[in-house]
């Protein structure tokens, strides 16, 4: 047990001079191996069918999708019905960012996709209409977070994965969190958009008026709107698997591109699916490396070893609750929302189980909680994603923004999520129980 | 044969790997959807699945993981959390902190390389099959083995590009 907590301080050592996170737990799972003298025919054969599974397909077609999406136009299909809607109020155009960054959560799943989808176009938007371009920046940053707790969540596929429970009772988890996350940025969004004095605003329309234009745009956007439908009605119609949900939602990108939007072209279609497989390779060699060292893991005991000592710095439920908020929070500091969930899940979740904790209960804390991590500096990923997509922004002019919606908007959600399982589970007891 | 010939030999041994892979990748990640929407329209349109495509799915997927995590190598493109690079300001030092970093990722593959290998033989040796189209199990694991091959080698070729840069820093750069 003591050699095995040396070599997990090895490999948090590791990541923190920057060996990647894949090949941190590869050499310390390979060191525990060596230094144990268990058989290596125990753990690699287990991790390699793990990463074979038929369901674990879903992770690389989601991120496909969430490529293929954001070369096809459909996000600017979405931005402009959004925009029809609420973009003629003072701070609309900051509630359009706050939506939109939902919807393509419900398409696609991915924080970076909807940051470089829906950023790009709207920064500069915002920024033409009179909101500072740091407000802008943070607040695409903080927004992205939505799209990782709105189903289908590409972080919570890999976690329900890696922990072996239903994805659709994990998807569910998340599902109110963050439609009252989208609730709370938009209000404060609207709050600090009073102070803003040169923000200028499209002229009112009348009823009439504005009921054309938003038929106008949902008829322009109805193939972007019908993907949510397509996705999420066929998952929970029963219709599809997660992984063929995937897979459909990607070629429907492609049809969208090409037939109906034609914005996509073959070499755009090529460039999509080479990144979006090679971020897939890197998560699966990732993921492959920590199922070998939780399976260890497991065969040590270490994780009831983890609880023990948990117990023994607290009985209190809710200071135990706090500290895994608090590990969550910078694992999400350090490492990309999926790989975090995956670590989570492999490494958290037998203790949180072990301390009374639900696991569709502890997916919902993971996301959540990871989310926040990942726009958290000094590492936060999302953020700096932000920031480079807002024209190389230097972190200073859009981290106190950012900030207000982190602290006013996620974190109440956090605590929401963490301290009342209710409100993660009601969805998932009312629908699959 | 003169360094420069070696160093042009190289590169276009580079280039004629990536164009492979990334053509393999594209081709790979393509497929994958395509067959999964197939059998979902063999299932509702025809009333009948087609037995072993899924299986098909994951052996094509399984060696496109593999490729790009090849390529995410050779690209030092892994998910990775450096927070101490960020502490310093002189390029020598970060230079040598990478040396280490991909010094530590060659030794895991080199690791990586032997255990897969062992693995690959063993199956070779029982001939192992799979369940559903009853192909040989070495087709979906002889893509680890192959992954490590490469991977070891690009993390060589990292390893010495850091070094390199390291050692040719010189003091007007290490002080900006």
């Amino acid at each position: 047990m003591t050699l095995v907590l040396i070599v997990i301080i090895c490999i948090v050592i590791m990541m923190l001079i920057g060996v990647p996170v894949g090949f941190s737990f590869g050499l310390g799972g390979f060191c525990i191996l060596i230094l144990t003298g268990i058989d290596p025919r125990f753990a690699i054969p287990a991790a390699f069918r793990a990463i074979e599974s038929y369901t674990l397909l879903a992770l690389p077609l989601f991120i496909l999708a969430g490529g293929l999406i954001t070369e096809s136009d459909i996000s600017k299909r979405l931005l402009d019905f959004t925009m029809s809607i609420v973009g003629r109020i003072k701070g609309g155009l900051g509630v359009v960012c706050v939506v939109t960054c939902t919807i393509f959560g419900a398409i696609s799943g991915c924080a970076s996709g909807a940051i470089a989808a829906i950023g790009s176009v709207l920064i500069p938007e915002m920024e033409r209409q009179g909101y500072p371009r740091g407000y802008a920046t943070g607040l695409v940053a903080t927004s992205s977070m939505i799209a990782l707790l709105i189903p289908p969540s590409i972080p919570m596929i890999a976690f329900a994965m890696t922990a072996q429970i239903s994805i659709l009772s994990a998807f569910l988890s998340t599902l109110i969190p963050g439609l009252l996350m989208m609730t709370s940025y938009s209000t404060i969004n609207i709050i600090l958009s009073r102070k803003m004095r040169n923000l200028t605003v499209a002229p009112k329309r009348s009823g009439k008026e504005s009921f054309l234009e938003i038929g106008r745009s949902t008829k322009k956007g109805f193939f972007a709107l019908f993907m949510p439908v397509l996705v999420l009605g066929g998952i929970y119609g029963g219709i599809f698997t997660p992984t063929e949900a995937a897979a459909i939602s990607a070629i429907y990108a492609v049809f969208v591109g090409f037939v109906i939007y034609r914005k996509m072209t073959v070499r755009k279609m090529g460039t999509a699916v080479k990144e979006s497989m090679i971020t897939s390779g890197a998560i699966m060699f990732l993921l492959f490396f920590i199922l070998m060292v939780s399976r260890i893991m497991v065969f040590q005991q270490v994780p009831q070893h983890l609880s023990e000592a948990l117990f023994a710095l607290t009985s209190n439920r809710w200071l135990q609750l706090m500290m895994l908020n608090v590990i969550l929070l910078l694992m999400g500091m350090l490492v990309d929302d999926v790989s975090g969930n995956i670590l989570s899940a492999a490494i958290l979740l037998p203790v949180a189980v072990s301390i009374g904790i639900d696991p569709v209960h502890f997916a919902a804390i993971s996301v959540t909680n990871l989310a926040l991590g990942n726009v958290t500096p000094p590492c936060a990923p999302m953020l700096y994603l932000a920031g480079m997509i807002g024209g190389n922004l230097p972190l200073a002019e859009f981290v106190k923004p950012a900030a207000y919606f982190m602290i006013f908007g996620a974190l109440p959600v956090i605590c929401l999520v963490t301290y009342v399982p209710g409100f993660a589970l009601f969805l998932v007891n009312l629908l699959l129980d | 044969m003169s360094l420069d010939t070696i160093k042009r030999c190289f590169n276009r041994l580079d280039k004629f790997l990536d164009t492979g892979f990334t053509t393999l990748i594209i081709i790979g990640g393509a497929l994958i959807p395509v067959t999964v929407l197939i059998q979902v329209l063999l299932r509702y349109v025809f009333k009948q699945p087609l037995f072993g495509l899924e299986e098909l799915s994951r052996l094509v997927a399984i060696w496109v993981y593999f490729f790009g995590a090849i390529l995410s190598t050779r690209m030092d493109n892994h998910v990775q959390g450096d927070v101490v690079e960020q502490f310093f300001s002189n390029p020598r030092a970060k230079l040598a902190i990478k040396s280490v970093v991909w010094c530590l990722c060659l030794l895991t593959c080199c690791l990586f390389l032997y255990h897969s290998g062992v693995y690959s033989l063993w199956l070779f040796k029982t001939g192992e099959r799979t369940t559903g189209l009853w192909w040989p199990r070495i087709t979906s694991v002889g893509s680890m083995f192959f992954g490590a091959i490469f991977m070891t080698l690009y993390s060589l070729v990292n390893l010495v590009k850091y070094l390199n840069r390291a050692f040719s820093v010189d003091d007007k750069d290490r002080r900006t």
